[in-house]
């Protein structure tokens, strides 16, 4: 441990420097981070019946309740702000620009969407945050993505109407030739019977008249019905906006708001990469320091004393370093008569 | 010898001439563990030694862990610094002639059993009647404690070879303290930079 101390004791400048370094961007850029942020919230009651079921024990996936209303339409707002066509059309509901090249578009909505919290707060009660870097794009900002959950939520009602209008004109088209045939069969029997009738064509002109009167009867509903659902849209808009209700709108705050938790991340990433930076230094400046490296070094060997130094051979084309100079000692010493005889 | 091979012996002058003014006539060269390069530095320095022309020289191998000096004089075969040690040849008989005059060589023989350096300070005794310096390449203290031991005590000098930027502290630290020395000298072996031809501004050995 001593070691580790006497390290950081010798390179105490370099590691206030490399602190200094990393610890006063990191200040610097938290604190851009907190007096730039404005966050803007909305407070929405919704109060649909959720049909989705959620479950409640991780150890019994058959435990399951129903999802609660802001359950449901705070997952369902998160999923669609991880799509980058509901964030195109937000931006474009809003004065924001979207960067033309591709590249920082990515970026653009990777940012975007991070900028965005959803928290649930009750049972029917749930709150959309968005982080902007001035106080009038935050509100812009969330109205809009509530409108335009708004208007997914109603044009999916619609589709579902449109294509019922579209089922029963169908079918009024076909209960209408119904009728009409209808109609050209009895007329073709009146005409073909004249009064005085028998029994038996007295009946059969009963039937062909309660054939024609269904068949009436038939179209006139399909006409109510399609007459309902053209009104259905109007009367499910309304109980969406009753469904989905904004409590609380978004306000401008002039004040920074929202910027703690990003700006304490950075400060506190700052801080931990500092201290690793200058561990990773006397660790590394301990393990170099714990060879012998220079003749300064000998004098921590007390009562070792420094006798004389040999300077390292080169590397080079012809010369391999300390293996030829052993060769070549060798070679000035034993090769003339390397297996010689005595003295 | 070529000049290159002159340059490369150069190395180990400045080594040389400081042992010696420090009259010291018997030398070892240990390192903390293998591959420091104590055996080039034996080698290079008795060549050097030789060359000063005072008096003849003696390149001891008393690395029986790692003989490597004796492969390379081709002496493997041969009696050496075992069989003296143990009485079985005599110094002289057991010396190799080399080609650098005024330098002989002593293989490090072949051990049975245990290593007899109870009789080095007779030998080196013996052989500094024969030789004004005696240089002994050893092996790491770390790993031939009980061969470096003796040696050290009898020798006026050991020195403990350390590969700059390599060898762990902790490491050179517990060899000087395995072999107790008093006063323990170091040779910082592989200090860059060096190239041929080149003249170092700065002495080679330095303290």
């Amino acid at each position: 441990m001593r070691r580790y101390v006497d390290t950081a004791r010798r390179y105490r400048w370099f590691i206030l420097l490399v602190l200094a370094l990393t610890w006063l961007p990191g200040a610097a850029l938290a604190f851009v981070e907190y007096t730039t942020s404005y966050e803007a919230d909305a407070t929405i009651w919704t109060q649909r019946t959720s049909q989705q079921f959620a479950t409640t024990s991780a150890q019994d996936p058959g435990l399951a309740t129903f999802v609660t209303p802001a359950s449901e339409q705070a997952g369902v707002l998160i999923q669609l702000l991880q799509t980058r066509s509901f964030l195109l059309q937000i931006v474009q509901r809003t004065s924001l620009r979207v960067p033309e090249s591709a590249s920082d578009e990515r970026k653009f909505f990777d940012e975007f969407s991070k900028r965005f919290r959803v928290e649930v707060l009750g049972t029917n009660l749930f709150r959309l945050s968005y982080r902007a870097r001035d106080p009038h794009t935050g509100p812009e900002v969330v109205l809009a993505a509530l409108a335009l959950r708004q208007d997914h939520l109603t044009a999916s009602r619609t589709a579902t109407t449109d294509a019922a209008t579209s089922y029963y004109r169908s079918e009024l088209t076909l209960a209408e030739s119904q009728a009409v045939d209808a109609q050209r069969t009895l007329d073709e029997f009146d005409r073909a019977h004249l009064p005085p009738l028998v029994a038996a064509d007295e009946y059969q002109q009963r039937q062909l008249r309660l054939v024609l009167e269904d068949a009436k009867s038939r179209v006139g509903d399909l006409k109510g019905r399609i007459d309902r659902s053209a009104v259905l849209p109007g009367i499910l808009q309304m109980a969406d906006s009753l469904d989905f209700q904004v409590v609380d709108k978004p306000l401008e705050d002039v004040r920074p708001s929202g910027g703690t938790k990003p700006a304490a991340v950075i400060g506190g990433s700052a801080v931990l990469a500092g201290l690793a930076l200058a561990l990773a230094l006397i660790v590394g400046g301990t393990l170099l320091a714990g060879r012998v490296g220079a003749e300064a070094d000998i004098g921590r060997l007390v009562p070792a004393a420094l006798f004389a130094t040999i300077p390292e051979v080169a590397r080079g084309k012809k010369w391999q370093g300390r293996q030829e100079l052993r060769t070549a000692l060798a070679a000035v010493a034993f090769a003339p008569r390397a297996a010689g005889g005595k003295q | 010898m070529s000049d290159r091979n002159n340059r490369l012996c150069g190395l180990f002058d400045g080594l040389a001439n400081r042992v010696r003014s420090a009259e010291l006539r018997t030398i070892g060269f240990t390192g903390a563990v293998f591959g420091e390069g104590a055996s080039t530095l034996a080698l290079g320095t008795s060549l050097s030694l030789a060359a000063l022309d005072a008096g003849p020289v003696l390149l001891v191998d008393g690395n029986w862990l790692g003989p490597t000096l004796t492969g390379d004089a081709g002496g493997a075969s041969r009696v050496g610094l075992a069989e003296v040690l143990r009485g079985e040849a005599n110094l002289t008989d057991a010396l190799l002639q080399t080609g650098r005059g005024g330098l002989a060589f002593l293989p490090a023989g072949t051990l049975n059993g245990e290593s007899p350096v109870g009789a080095i300070p007779s030998f080196l005794d013996e052989a500094l009647t024969h030789f004004s310096a005696i240089v002994a390449d050893l092996p790491p203290a770390l790993a031939g404690e009980s061969i470096v031991v003796p040696w050290a005590a009898s020798l006026q000098q050991l020195f403990v070879v350390v590969r700059n930027g390599v060898t762990p502290l902790a490491l050179v630290r517990r060899a000087v303290e395995q072999v107790a020395l008093e006063k323990p000298q170091v040779v910082l072996n592989r200090i860059p930079a060096w190239t041929p031809g080149w003249t170092p501004s700065t002495p080679v050995a330095m303290t």
